[in-house]
């Protein structure tokens, strides 16, 4: 009883509520604008955690993390570019909601999807996470391999031009994440000596290429007053109330982004592009899907979002960050002078359970926050392209220079950008297949090379292991249904 | 049989580049280590799907056109002819920005770019423009230099 009371008083207080402020605001322009990951802001507010109160600082770290990963899809739902690679998967069917006037719309589902889904984990993260944390770590290399292959099966699902463009492009994606050092020889592929190239290339200075840069030349070249043409702005939004007819799916996503967040090293774009695939198997409507789904975004968007809570589920209970933020947010601890892991839940629980209510909190605040903001950013897409398409333009290339304050991803956005100008011209219009091959291919190569080490260049490691075997076999059975539906 | 070609414009060029990087790949790649293989393994499965997924989709088109069941390709939505110079000036201006930031600096750098693209939009108002582009480069600064401790080349004018 006393523990709570101090929680309660910690969390309450004015100093507890203005860093949950605070670490929302930052996080949803962090977030929002191209190029700046949800890592970069966390690492950010890293120094100013400093002198702050140990719960104070992490509380701080935590609101920007979930503010950042929700908040990557304002610029997804508006301007066709996730601000984080966690919002890949929302940027089809929320711009296509968006180009048919329902910008408002598809901004309110994906946060109270998003809420769902952060409040989801949270409430996981304080009731399960000895338990969570213990399972995900039966995670070896053919696990995560059968892991990558099954968020590659949701190629099929998104290729509405067909299988095999697809597989093309999704093969296409696949061998530029070969670019850079082999992750188990340490040989370098296809660098031509340019030392920029040895990290490989960066999924998000490809992502604002292929999906930003590219839609303002198309803009340029079609001469449009404005982004979306001649349709009303549907100003109605959807209120909480409204969401009635998602909760299935968004309760679904949330199990699969708790479940994908808990292992260590898989992220937020993997749970989103798998929850999509399942939501779209299981819909009563999956040729809506891509095409401006509000059950598509809903899904996406609650699985990105449970992801942050239960990342947080290995880090705090074992010491094992679950993605990069929560590595950061590992170095917050470190500053503090708390050493995450089972000790933590006996030596301070009033702190531990000040963070996992603060993390249910640091969502509520971020959804007040978003509420008002939504209203602004609903707006964009009346601006004229007078004002949009250099303005966008200039944050596309700034964006894409502050990934690693390095040119050389300007560039490569540019690439990109081009790439993403000729490719439909050529008839490949759903470019998604490249970016699901560029975010999943170093997951799938990675554990695949390392599986094979284990097993002495057996193949056989994949399908004795049950877990590897299950998750494969879902793989299977979801293309083959996604296959089956299109039919 | 134009129509056919121009209908599998990019399945060549699929075709072509994966054969391309095929050879780069066995070119490139070498090492005198047993590792060789395994840094190969993907990007030639790679190759090998991309030049198969290609080759079946021309191979079904062949098929399709000789039982006349293809369906006639739908013009593109009324593009202006050279409409694509603009795209080629736009990229031209991203080049420009990235070469010589670090001699003119940010600021002179993105109000270039941002004034050179507003008017590739059609805007013909100079004072619009030059309002645009300082007013973009500015506040860019500001929350990038400023707000979020990015290092942006040092000169700033």
């Amino acid at each position: 009883m006393d523990i709570i009371v101090s929680v309660l008083q910690n969390l309450f207080s004015l100093q507890a509520l203005l860093v949950l402020v605070l670490g929302s605001a930052v996080g949803m322009v962090v977030g929002t604008i191209p190029g700046l990951s949800a890592s970069m802001g966390v690492a950010l507010m890293l120094p100013f955690t400093f002198g702050m109160e140990a719960s104070y600082g992490v509380l701080l770290l935590v609101s920007v993390y979930c503010s950042s990963i929700y908040s990557g899809s304002i610029s997804a739902i508006l301007i066709n570019t996730p601000g984080t690679s966690a919002s890949a998967a929302s940027m089809m069917d929320g711009f296509s909601l968006t180009k048919q006037g329902k910008a408002r719309q598809a901004l309110d589902i994906s946060l109270n999807a998003s809420i769902f889904g952060g409040i989801f984990s949270g409430v996981l993260l304080l009731l399960l996470a000895p338990q969570i944390a213990k399972a995900a770590l039966t995670f070896g290399p053919p696990e995560y391999f059968a892991l990558g292959v099954l968020g590659l099966s949701i190629i099929a699902g998104v290729s509405d031009e067909g299988l095999l463009k697809g597989l093309i492009l999704g093969g296409f994606g696949f061998l530029i994440s070969t670019i850079g050092i082999d992750p188990v020889s340490g040989i370098y592929r296809y660098t031509f000596g340019n030392s920029n190239l040895t990290a490989g290339i960066d999924s998000v200075s490809a992502m604002i290429g292929l999906f930003a840069i590219s839609e303002m030349f198309n803009q340029l070249e079609i001469g449009a007053k404005r982004m979306v043409q001649a349709v009303k702005v549907d100003n109605e939004g959807i209120g909480m109330r409204k969401m009635k007819p998602y909760v299935p799916t968004m309760l679904k996503s949330s199990v699969i982004g708790s479940i994908i967040g808990a292992i260590p090293g898989t992220g937020s774009a993997i749970a989103a592009f798998m929850a999509y695939r399942q939501a779209k198997a299981s819909s009563k409507h999956p040729e809506e899907y891509g095409k401006g789904s509000l059950e598509a975004l809903s899904a996406a968007e609650s699985a990105k979002n449970a992801v942050t809570g239960s990342a947080m589920i290995p880090m705090m209970t074992l010491g094992i960050p679950g993605d990069a933020v929560t590595a950061i947010m590992l170095g917050g601890f470190t500053i503090q002078g708390l050493a995450p892991g089972p000790q933590l839940f006996e030596k301070s629980p009033i702190l531990v359970y000040t963070i996992m209510i603060g993390f249910l909190l640091a969502n509520i605040v971020m959804m007040l926050e978003a509420r008002v903001a939504i209203k602004a950013f609903s707006k964009i897409s009346n601006i004229s392209n007078h004002y949009m398409i250099p303005i966008v333009m200039a944050c596309c290339v700034v964006g894409a220079f502050a990934i690693n304050n390095n040119l050389f991803a300007v560039k490569i956005a540019l690439i990109f950008g081009v790439m993403g100008y000729i490719l439909p011209k050529l008839g490949f219009k759903n470019l998604v297949p490249i970016l699901i091959a560029l975010i999943l291919g170093p997951i799938v190569e990675q554990n695949f090379s390392r599986s094979l080490v284990l097993s002495d260049g057996g193949f056989g490691i994949f399908f004795t292991r049950p877990l590897s075997l299950i998750i494969l076999l879902i793989a299977a059975g979801s293309i083959l249904l996604g296959l089956r539906k299109k039919k | 049989m134009k129509d056919l070609i121009k209908r599998n414009s990019g399945n060549f060029v699929f075709l072509v580049l994966s054969a391309g990087v095929f050879l780069i790949t066995s070119g490139q790649i070498s090492s005198k280590s047993n590792d060789v293989a395994e840094a190969r393994r993907f990007p030639y499965m790679m190759c090998g799907l991309i030049a198969a997924m290609s080759l079946l989709s021309i191979l079904i088109d062949i098929y399709k056109w000789r039982k006349k069941e293809l369906e006639p390709q739908t013009a593109e939505d009324g593009r202006k002819a050279y409409a694509w110079i603009k795209t080629i000036i736009a990229a031209a201006l991203i080049i420009f920005w990235f070469t010589m930031i670090n001699m003119l600096g940010f600021i002179i750098c993105t109000a270039i770019l941002v004034g050179g693209i507003t008017v590739l939009a059609g805007n013909r108002n100079v004072i619009s423009i030059a309002a645009v582009a300082i007013a973009t480069a500015l506040v860019m600064y500001l929350v990038f230099a400023v707000l979020l401790q990015t290092r942006l080349p040092e000169i700033l004018f």
